[in-house]
């Protein structure tokens, strides 16, 4: 037998994992090729991992920005309500912190 | 550990199941390994997102890119350069028809722009074989509000309050039918979901089960607290088989989740639901041939009254809804009875699913706001007439149904105007015609289909529509005589007045709709054997305008019976006796030089 309560966790549980399908807050980082070379893949890495073990309500999603090449890697933070801001030379370290100061304007999913 | 970033959903219904998508979906499976992101990104098979024709159809998140006609050899491409890279692939993405314009976003593309899907409204989004899915879309919310918070007549009255229609082509109120089983006393019951779907070229209930299974399931489950019962079975169709198969997935998941079976959320409502298969005959999809066919015999209708809700399957009050209905429910005691009631007209609330074919640029599923205009769908929605031919008619309500000419185009999609207009929704067929269609044949297509469609039981419809489809046959043979089209007219009158059920008592409608509003057409067949369309073959008669002839010789080389002579840069000559009227020789034509 299920409860409710069990379906509400249930709905909670999936929704986190389902909030790539419809975003509200992304952090786009510059995948193109002078942002790989420049390391954007260990960037978007650990933007991933810290955004899920904070539970936020925030996607990441790789984008090929145009920017100098000597910006790169590049971040940037675009709010559900489309105020955007850009972070360049990020590195794997560096994404923590971007991250942490992002944190309470993005909130967390439902249910973490 | 391994942590998503990326969804890409593959459509796995069955127009894409036929263009390769599993294909596309192993192909992004081997490229995702190859560039080392299998951890990061899921591919995901989702249901119909209704764009048949621009299958297989891939979907990318978060960005929601939407990519057609998606070929095994693209995944590379597409896994490289978007989700490696991060680069929208524009080859890949939708071009509208006018503009040309390549179009991103799923909501940007004309196609879905006006849709408002509410039946439709996890087609595409969830995958379809995951119970969780559909419970992150709210799933199964409204079947606890209802089992835990209301009383079977209130879900009722908000049934009612929504004004929700019958989809299966009646419009019978919905809450009403709710009701009646409800009030008919007996202690077995039965719901039953009629997914028959036997209208030619219709696919919107298919889609539905194969898309968002679990929604049929969740207002079964619902129908069956509000009249008090608990046994459900969804009558579909063999021919459905991706349909049937998730449909078998999502009752098992519902049952081990607990959203089927004994005490659902530890109240004292139990239900289940089983699956019946049908043959594919087109009268078991009326109601009462159908509960024939579930208990074990030959599908052939019987006599209403008495009507299913009182007595029904196994002689027991019984409540049939359509798919499609039953898709609308758990929106409607979810959001509410007025939110569902405010879209769509006074007469006609809500939505309707249409599956738009023939002659249109875009094919496929279409749901709209009771009320759009027949206009917004053709041109808005379905992108217009291909090869900038003008439009001539567009069929509604199947072999049921009629047709509307041009000048009406402007009538409100909505059970009432339909009829008004001549013609009626039906359950969702809509078939647009351009100028090269031949009402006449139109008529005669339809009438073939319920002539052997007919089950045989009663004599006006078994007799009556092989009489009127064999006048229709010498018609378009050129063998029409005067007083066919009263004799049509009289038939027609008797069929639909004697015939046992809905099959007879609507299959003459085309012949009436067509003669309505294209008489000139049939006068033109039996008075001067002539097709104005040029498609009955036995009507033409090819020869060459020997002003417009440059005597290139394309016709010749392309005739495959020789009958065609005449030397280099001379008027070239048909010969009658040997032609056989297929039409090669006006399409390869440069010069338009020859007419039928
Ligand atoms: C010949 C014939 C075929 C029918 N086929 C279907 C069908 O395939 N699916 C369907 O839902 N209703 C079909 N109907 C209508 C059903 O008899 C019935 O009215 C409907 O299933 C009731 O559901 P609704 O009130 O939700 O529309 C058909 C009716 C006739 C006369």
């Amino acid at each position: 037998m299920l409860t409710v309560a069990e379906l509400n966790a249930i709905r909670d549980r999936v929704r986190k994992q389902l909030s790539i399908r419809e975003p509200h807050n992304r952090l786009i980082i510059g995948v193109g090729t002078v942002g790989i070379a420049a390391g954007a893949r260990d960037v978007m890495v650990t933007a991933m991992q810290e955004v899920n073990a904070r539970g936020l309500d925030l996607v990441v999603v790789g984008e090929d920005l145009a920017m100098p090449a000597t910006d790169m890697p590049v971040v940037k933070f675009v709010s559900a309500d489309g105020v955007e801001e850009v972070f360049t030379r990020v590195s794997a370290d560096g994404v923590h912190e971007i991250i942490a100061s992002l944190a309470a304007k993005v909130g967390t999913l439902p249910g973490v | 550990m391994s942590i998503i970033r990326s969804h890409v959903l593959v459509c796995g219904g069955t127009g894409c199941f036929s263009s390769g998508c599993k294909k596309v979906q192993a192909e992004l499976h081997a490229a995702l390994e190859r560039h080392g992101l299998a951890n990061e990104v899921r591919v995901v098979e989702s249901g119909c997102f209704g764009f048949c024709k621009m299958g297989p159809i891939v979907m990318v998140y978060p960005e929601g890119a939407f990519y057609c006609q998606v070929m095994p050899e693209d995944a590379e491409e597409l896994v490289k350069e978007h989700l490696l890279k991060g680069r929208v692939v524009e080859r890949l993405l939708y071009k509208e028809p006018v503009t040309e314009e390549s179009v991103a976003l799923f909501n940007d593309i004309g196609f879905y722009k006006k849709q408002h899907r509410v039946a439709l409204r996890n087609c595409g989004k969830i995958n379809p074989e995951s119970i969780e899915e559909y419970i992150a879309h709210d799933g199964y919310q409204a079947l606890a509000r209802a089992v835990t918070r209301m009383t079977p007549e209130e879900v009722i009255e908000e049934v009612k309050r929504s004004g929700l229609r019958g989809r299966g082509g009646g419009g019978f109120p919905v809450g009403r039918k709710w009701e009646f089983a409800r009030v008919s006393k007996d202690s077995i019951k039965y719901v039953v979901c009629n997914a028959d779907e036997g209208d030619p070229g219709a696919f919107m209930d298919r889609s539905i089960l194969e898309g968002d299974p679990h929604s049929v399931i969740e207002a079964m489950a619902i129908a069956g607290y509000a009249i008090g019962a608990s046994q459900g079975f969804v009558y579909v169709r063999a021919e459905y088989p991706i349909a049937v198969e998730r449909l078998s997935i999502a009752i098992k998941q519902a049952r081990e989740t607990g959203l089927l079976g004994k005490n659902i959320f530890g109240t004292d409502f139990s239900f289940d639901v089983g699956i019946r298969l049908g043959a594919g005959a087109f009268v078991c999809g009326e109601e009462t041939a159908l509960m024939t066919s579930i208990e074990g015999h030959r599908g052939t209708p019987r006599p209403r009254p008495p009507y299913p809700a009182v007595k029904g399957l196994w002689g027991k009050p019984t409540l049939i809804n359509n798919v499609e209905t039953l898709a609308n429910i758990p929106v409607i005691l979810l959001h509410g009875p007025d939110h569902f009631a405010s879209i769509g007209t006074e007469g006609s609330k809500g939505t309707k699913v249409f599956a738009l074919a023939g002659n249109i640029n875009n094919t496929g599923l279409v749901e709209v706001p009771m009320g759009t205009t027949l206009r917004e769908i053709v041109y808005d929605i379905g992108g217009g007439i291909p090869g900038g031919k003008a439009f001539k008619a567009c069929q509604t309500g199947g072999p049921s149904g009629g047709c509307l000419p041009a000048e009406l185009l402007d009538t409100p999609v909505d059970y009432d105007s339909l009829i008004a207009a001549g013609s009626m929704m039906g359950s969702g067929g809509l078939i647009v015609m351009d100028e090269d269609t031949c009402m006449v044949d139109v008529a005669r297509f339809f009438l073939e289909f319920t002539q052997d469609e007919s089950c045989g039981k009663c004599v006006p419809c078994r007799e009556g529509t092989k009489r009127m489809l064999e006048i229709l046959e010498r018609i378009t043979k050129g063998q029409g005589e005067e007083g066919d089209i009263q004799l049509l007219e009289e038939l027609a009158e008797v069929i639909s007045k004697a015939s046992l059920c809905g099959l007879g008592q609507t299959a003459p409608n085309p012949v009436l709709a067509t003669l309505r509003f294209f008489r000139h057409e049939y006068e033109a067949h039996i008075r001067d054997r002539r097709c104005p369309a040029g498609v009955c073959q036995a009507l033409l008669s090819y020869h060459i305008v020997a002003e417009k002839c440059k005597g290139c010789g394309l016709c010749k080389k392309v005739c495959p019976v020789e009958a065609i002579s005449g030397e280099l840069r001379q008027p070239h000559m048909i010969d009658k006796d040997k032609c056989i009227k297929c039409g090669a020789c006006v399409a390869k034509c440069p010069f338009k030089a020859i007419s039928r």
